[in-house]
This record gives C-alpha cells, structure tokens and sequence, in this order.
C-alpha cells in the first residue's frame, strides 16, 4: 500500500488501488501525503502529480531547446574558428559550391562569415587565418605574401580583421586588387605583398593593432580551368618575415 | 526510473528542435539585423560609399566596390527596376531571399546593354520577356548591386557614383 501509493503516477498501480478500495478495506491511508483520506482527493492528488509531469516534460524540452539551440552555436564558432569554409587547397579555404539553398548549416556559416556573398559560378572566395607555418595572422608580425596573376576578370586580396569587418588604418588601404597591385615583372605575373603595421615596402596592406586578421582572396568571373582545379589552383604563401 | 526516460526523451527532442530551428533561422535573424543596420525603407536603394573601416552593415565589406542596396517588398504587385550602369567596369546585380539564399546573380556581360529595365514579380510576367522577369521566390527580400571602382581619382568616382545612384526601384504598372 506504501509503496503503491508512492509510485502513485503509474497507471497498473493506480487501477489495482483502487481495486483495493472497492474491496474490504475501506479505509484509505496514503502516507505519501496524511491529509488525503478520499479517492477524490486522491484522484485530485493524481490529476497533480499527471500535470506536474507534463510540466516536467515541457521544461526539460525548453532545457533541450536551449541546449540545440547553444550546440548549434557552439559547432558554428568551431566551423568558424578554423575558416568556415569546407574545403583546403594549402592553408587557404574554400568553398567548391556556393549554392546554400539545400544546405542549412553551411547557409548560417556563409551568414556569419561573409553575409550576402555571391555563387561560385560569379566569384570565388579563397579565405586565410594563418601563416605557412598555421600559425593564427597577427598585427604584431609582419608577413610577405608571395603571388602570382590569376586569369580571372577581377581579383583582389583584402584584409579583415576577427569581427570580419575592414582593418582600421589611417592609411585607409583596405585591400589590393589586379589593377592597384605593383608587379615585380615586366609581364605582370609576379608580385610581393607586404602585410604590416607599418609601411615600409610598396604592396603594403596595413594590419592596425592587436589585430587577429584574415585574407580573402576574391575571384570574379575565374576562368574555367581554375573551377576544375580550384584544390590546386597556385594560391600565395604568406610568410612571417619580422615582428 | 520511466519518469527519468520520459524527460531524458523530452531533453534529447528539444535538442534536436533547437539545433535545427536555430540552424534555419539564424541567417534570417542575420539578414534581418543587415536590414536594421542598412536602415532603408522598404523598396528604396540606399547608395553606400566605398567602404572603409567604419562600413559595419555587412560582414567582409569589398572595399573596391559602390554598393546599392534595396529590401523589397512583392506584396503591393510587381516591382520595376531600372538604372544606367557603367559599361566601363565590372557590375552585378543580386537578389537574396530573407533566409540569404542569392537566388537570382547576373554581371554586366550578361545583359545586352548598360540601361537596365528588369521587373521583379512573384510569379512570371507573361507579358514580360524571361530575360527581363526576374522572379522572386519570396514576397520580400534584397537587392544588391556591386559597381567595381579599381581607379577611385575622384572624376571617376563621381562618374560612377553617378551610375549607382540612377538605380532605381519602383512599382510595375
């Protein structure tokens, strides 16, 4: 009887105590709680107890909903941290298809990354955080980024800072592109780019202070060779060369 | 002990929920602080300047671009967007569902001349050539023009400028 009452919310225990009830013994003593001495009031004890359970239920499904919700968080930082995007050719990352319409994780990576950005089929986006070596760019260091032309309508190497927006600078020189860039040949195939606090070679993107920062190598309208090949097209190594 | 299961189950469902309903709509929430940001009325371009450090409306800004920018709006009918772009420079023109999904992206070699006149529409226009229909998915969404500055001399910004700000939206009779 004790322990019947007890487990109070199984349905089998319930039907067998009130069989009891019915029964001889009249009396009815539940010791989970003295003051019931009825079935309606154990039955109002019991519509309780059924509703403190779909309570239970709900909050322990709004906890989960938080906890998807933070997990979901907490896997986009991730994904974030180590560039965003699926692919590597080097340390440079990519992503082979930009169509985010069928793939919701990779939409909100795309969102939080680079919001608003275009298919692959009108640019292609090569994205950076690290040296040759993989260790994280930095302002306090400077590095030398060693290219050469792509056969691409437009492309630009821009720098951004951790928050993914433009590095502050007084300078006010955000990026470089195929046409401002200065080529180290006559035939405007090789350049040197300079990634530093301070000017002190031509190419020079400023990197500002206390800056964590990123690459973004932008291609508009690559030639199709490059799409067939974009794990291997020949991307700059950017070197650490001083503090 | 099957109460335990029950809530158990009850944590793991709501797991499952809140990771795919964040999932789904966090690029909305993303697109929709861009709109509060970039704070324009609702099928009406805002012209930016170049960007620079202090542009934050949109993440991984291209500082060699003028941007147009216009959130639309389909349920009061059609829309008509007209404009004379450069025929000197790379341009584009892309439209985003709210969810960032960029359904609709054509360059300046793909129209046949600079003086766009294209119509937006929920459904496809009959009485509108394909080329020149586009048709939106959702009854709102963006409209982003890319206009390529490599040389900002202030003659040629200006010359550009010029170009970004004669895009216009406006509805379809």
């Amino acid at each position: 009887m004790y322990k019947k009452c007890f487990n109070i919310s199984n349905k089998n225990v319930i039907f067998s105590y009130f069989g009891e009830i019915q029964g001889a013994k009249k009396e009815y003593i539940c010791s989970y709680c003295p003051l019931i001495k009825n079935v309606a009031e154990h039955l109002f004890f019991l519509n309780i107890l059924f509703v403190k359970r779909i309570i239970l239920c709900l909050l322990f499904f709004l906890t989960g909903l938080f906890v998807g919700g933070g997990w979901f968080l907490y896997r986009l930082q991730a994904v974030e941290k180590s560039g965003g995007l699926a692919q590597s050719n080097g340390n440079w990352k990519y992503n082979p298809s930009m169509d985010l319409a069928t793939n919701e994780f990779r939409r909100a990576v795309i969102g939080k990354i680079g919001l608003l950005a275009l298919r692959e089929s009108e640019v292609l986006y090569y994205l950076t955080s690290q040296d040759s070596e993989g260790r994280p760019l930095s302002s306090d260091y400077t590095y030398q980024l060693d290219g050469k032309n792509f056969n691409a309508r437009y492309w630009s190497y821009t720098l951004y800072g951790e928050d993914h927006f433009l590095v502050s600078n007084g300078a006010k020189v955000y990026s470089l592109n195929l046409d401002n860039i200065q080529y180290t040949d006559s035939s405007r195939i090789n350049y040197t780019i300079f990634i530093s606090k301070n000017k002190t070679r031509p190419n020079w993107l400023p990197s500002g202070e206390g800056e964590k920062m990123s690459v973004l190598l932008r291609m508009y309208n690559p030639e199709r060779s490059i799409y067939e090949k974009m794990d291997q097209v020949e991307l700059p190594v950017i070197h650490r060369i001083g503090s | 002990m099957k109460n335990l299961i029950l809530y158990i189950c009850c944590l793991i469902i709501g797991c499952y929920f809140g990771h795919n309903i964040t999932m789904r709509y966090y690029p909305n929430l993303l697109f929709a602080g861009a709109k509060n940001k970039i704070a324009s009325g609702e099928n009406e371009f805002r012209y930016a300047a170049l960007p620079d450090e202090e542009a934050r409306y949109v993440v991984k800004p291209n500082p060699d671009f003028l941007y147009a920018t216009c959130f639309y709006d389909l349920q009061g009918g059609p829309m008509r967007l007209t404009g004379s772009l450069p025929d000197s420079t790379y341009w584009s023109i892309a439209l985003y569902e709210p969810n960032t999904v960029n359904f609709y992206v054509k360059n300046d070699t793909q129209f046949a001349d600079n003086q766009l006149d294209l119509i937006i529409s929920k459904t496809a226009l009959a009485s509108i050539t394909k080329e020149r229909n586009i048709v939106s998915p959702t009854d709102k969404g963006l409209i982003l023009f890319r206009i390529l500055v490599t040389d900002n001399s202030p003659n040629n910004l200006a010359a550009y400028k010029a170009h970004q700000q004669s895009i216009q939206l406006s509805p379809y009779q």
